[in-house]
């Protein structure tokens, strides 16, 4: 089949001369100039604006000064950026890992067979096209003092473990983590299928004949073929995890007392609500660098080995 | 010829057109001098005060032209004055705050040169004196205050009555009343734990303890870390927690369950808002009509150390780059008025800053205070910028359920300023 799709060498150039330019030529590269223009204006500017910004001590209004490395310095002094930091890796990477094995379970489980698998996929996606921030009020109502949690708790008989959730300060941050997790599965379980659907059947076929079992076929056949798809979900979901933001500033608002803060809601707070646009800059940048060394780690972790033993 | 006769077309429309926007221009620049721009913040229920300020000040004035646009509620309007003064299209007159304190403060756009210097106008050192300098800048006036602002609690003593209780006069009776409200089936605040104004105002309500270590730490004295009247503050809501002064789940909770559910379904007794609300409450929500709603505080140790927060927070400021300044100087003169200031109050609810004569009937448990000057200006008006005050905010939330113990929450404060 591939074969009956290659041109040979002498006869792709006789199709090119054979056909007229004027037909197959369908766009000229400064067609893209004005989408260059919007995203270098909107994207690479603005951060050029902020990181000269991240060198002074400006408050979003009047003049500034320049105070060289002074807002840099002061993030390693600022214990409420630091322990922001904890939150943001623990909600970044257990969403990452959660998030992704169990979408890769329900894919693998509603790739084939079920009857009843396209009106699950449709269920198990919903989540993600909700509002995060209406998605975040209903689950502050659930684990609110009187919500549906508590009730239940209450209900088995397991009062002692009733609590104000969102208010604890060890547990909230669990709570953010499970809102994010149950609204993100869906997304990483449509990537695996789209990956699955290119495991060829036959295949797996052919490994269970050769007497490979489930996990074989799975690790030796499966995940090989998915690794563009694990590459992709594993990426976002990394990227997500550690850009977390509404689902803190609509359940928690970053407490009590720091204990849900991560480093977008810091960002937040101190440039918009605190009024250090200098100093939330600061921090903004290495958030950009660290989000683009893990991605670029994560990148390097999940790449196409499949050309290594070629 | 078709090309000459259409250059002539062009030239006969560029010349008609150019002729009526000179007509246009000089008919504008005729108004221009009595058409002022102002920008207010729009009311959470009923009508803005800000509102009622310029439709009084048209009635009065009907030789003005007023363009009055309500840009949104408080956060909304913060950002937007911010930003439009930065792009220079802000209005002529708008509402600030006080003080240095948040976003659209006086002290911070007087700082960046945006605002006019408001001499020869009856703003100038409105104010008195213990309280004008929020609205001062380098010495200069920049602001005149809307209004004063007494209390920070509202309570139904109809629903107390029925319980058979009083206002408190002491700590100690508080305490042992919110035990009495809670063995009556409510408790004796709906707190909005879960919002951050209400985590302010319980800290304006309880913060008297807290005000001459305030002052002392504005003038470089002392360390809130050393302060025992802010140790004593957060005790104090410590105190109020451990005695059930509040709903469970208060930490989380938001206005709808605090004000709608308990204080409007009668669960409570008493809710942290604007003292100025009493009047609103008694007068325009239907659960509430009837009952006796008025302005409370928090009492003292004793009856005798009892003070009850005032302030002044917001005000009128004019745009430094207006070019309507007779106008602007007219609508100041007469927003510095008792018929300005009342066109103010008697939407908001709250009190003229030049208080004369009986206090309406929601005011009675304050009179006393009043009359006798055991006022305090509400602490957190005092700081040096917003983050600080976002620590105390959060330290009253983390000491109540022991995220954070109180050293930590002043040094926090301390490393803020």
């Amino acid at each position: 089949m591939s074969q009956t799709m290659q041109a040979s060498p002498g006869r792709k150039s006789g199709a090119r001369s054979a056909v007229p330019k004027k037909l197959v030529k369908h766009g000229y590269w400064w067609w893209s100039l004005p989408a260059l223009a919007a995203i270098l204006a909107i994207h690479y500017i603005a951060t050029g604006v902020g990181f000269m910004y991240s060198f002074t001590d400006y408050e979003g209004i009047g003049e500034f000064n320049w105070v060289g490395f002074d807002n840099y310095a002061k993030i390693l002094d600022d214990t409420e950026v630091t322990s922001s930091i904890g939150n943001t890796f623990f909600v970044a990477i257990f969403s990452f890992v959660l998030t992704n094995v169990i979408g890769l379970l329900l894919a693998l489980a509603l790739n084939r067979g079920l009857k009843s698998r396209y009106i699950l996929r449709t269920l198990l996606f919903l989540p993600v096209i909700l509002s995060t921030i209406a998605v975040s009020y209903i689950f502050r109502f659930i684990f609110y003092i009187e919500g549906p949690i508590n009730s239940f708790l209450v209900a088995i008989g397991l009062q002692d473990l009733q609590r104000t959730w969102l208010a604890d300060d060890k547990w909230s941050i669990w709570v953010i983590l499970i809102v994010v997790v149950w609204q993100n599965i869906g997304f990483a379980m449509v990537i695996y299928l789209a990956g699955l659907a290119t495991v060829p059947q036959e295949l797996e076929e052919a490994a269970a004949i050769d007497g490979a079992g489930v996990w074989r076929r799975f690790t030796s056949v499966t995940v090989p073929m998915i690794q563009p798809a694990i590459a992709v979900s594993t990426t976002l979901s990394i990227i997500q995890g550690m850009k977390i933001f509404d689902q803190v500033i609509a359940m928690t608002g970053g407490g009590p007392f720091g204990a849900t803060e991560t480093l977008s809601t810091q960002i937040y707070h101190k440039t918009f609500e605190y009024m250090q646009y200098g100093y939330g800059s600061s921090i903004s940048m290495v958030f950009t660098v660290v989000i683009l060394i893990m991605a670029l780690i994560q990148s390097w972790l999940t790449r196409d080995r499949s050309g290594v033993n070629k | 010829m078709i090309k000459k006769r259409g250059g002539r077309l062009v030239a006969a429309a560029a010349a008609t057109a150019l002729a009526a926007s000179s007509v246009i221009a000089l008919g504008g620049a005729a108004n221009a001098a009595n058409t002022i721009t102002i920008w207010g913040v729009t009311a959470q229920q009923g009508k803005s005060a800000w509102t009622n300020v310029v439709d009084e000040f048209k009635k009065k004035y009907p030789q003005y032209t007023v363009d009055y646009k309500e840009v949104g509620l408080s956060g909304t309007y913060q950002q937007t004055i911010v930003t439009a003064l930065q792009a220079g299209n802000a209005p002529d007159l708008f509402k600030v705050a006080g003080g240095a304190g948040e976003v659209d403060s006086l002290q911070k756009l007087a700082k960046a040169k945006y605002l006019l210097d408001l001499a020869g106008t009856s703003a100038n050192n409105f104010a008195a004196p213990l309280e004008r300098s929020n609205f001062q800048y380098a010495g200069k006036t920049y602001g005149l205050p809307v209004d004063k602002n007494v209390g920070v609690v509202v309570a139904n003593l109809t629903l107390m009555q029925e319980d058979g209780l009083t206002w408190p006069k002491t700590f100690g009776e508080l305490l042992t009343q919110c035990k009495t409200a809670v063995a009556k089936g409510r408790t004796f605040f709906g707190f909005a734990g879960g919002a951050v104004p209400n985590q302010n105002l319980i800290n304006a309500a309880t913060g008297g303890v807290a005000y001459a270590d305030t002052l002392k730490k504005v003038a470089g004295k002392l360390d809130f870390a050393n302060s025992v009247g802010w140790r004593t503050n957060f005790e104090n809501q410590i105190a109020m927690n451990n005695a059930g002064c509040f709903q469970k789940g208060f930490e989380a909770g938001g206005f709808g369950d605090a004000i709608d559910a308990r204080f409007f379904g009668k669960k409570s007794y008493a809710v942290f808002v604007p003292g100025g609300t009493s009047f609103v409450f008694r007068n325009f929500v239907p659960p509430l009509k009837g009952q006796d709603i008025v302005t409370a505080y928090i009492p003292g140790k004793t009856a005798a150390d009892t003070r009850i927060p005032v302030s002044l927070d917001y005000a009128w400021a004019a745009n430094a780059k207006t070019k309507n300044l007779a106008a602007v100087k007219v609508f100041m003169n007469f927003a510095a008025s008792v018929a300005g200031q009342k066109a103010y109050t008697d939407t908001s609810g709250s009190l003229p800053v030049k208080t004369t004569g009986t206090l309406p009937d929601n005011y009675k448990l304050m009179t006393p205070f009043l009359k006798a000057g055991k006022t305090y200006a509400i602490p957190y008006t005092l700081f040096s910028n917003p983050q600080v005050t976002a620590r105390m905010a959060a330290g009253t939330i983390g000491t109540m359920t022991g995220a954070a113990g109180i050293s930590k929450v002043l040094k926090s404060m301390d490393s803020a300023w």
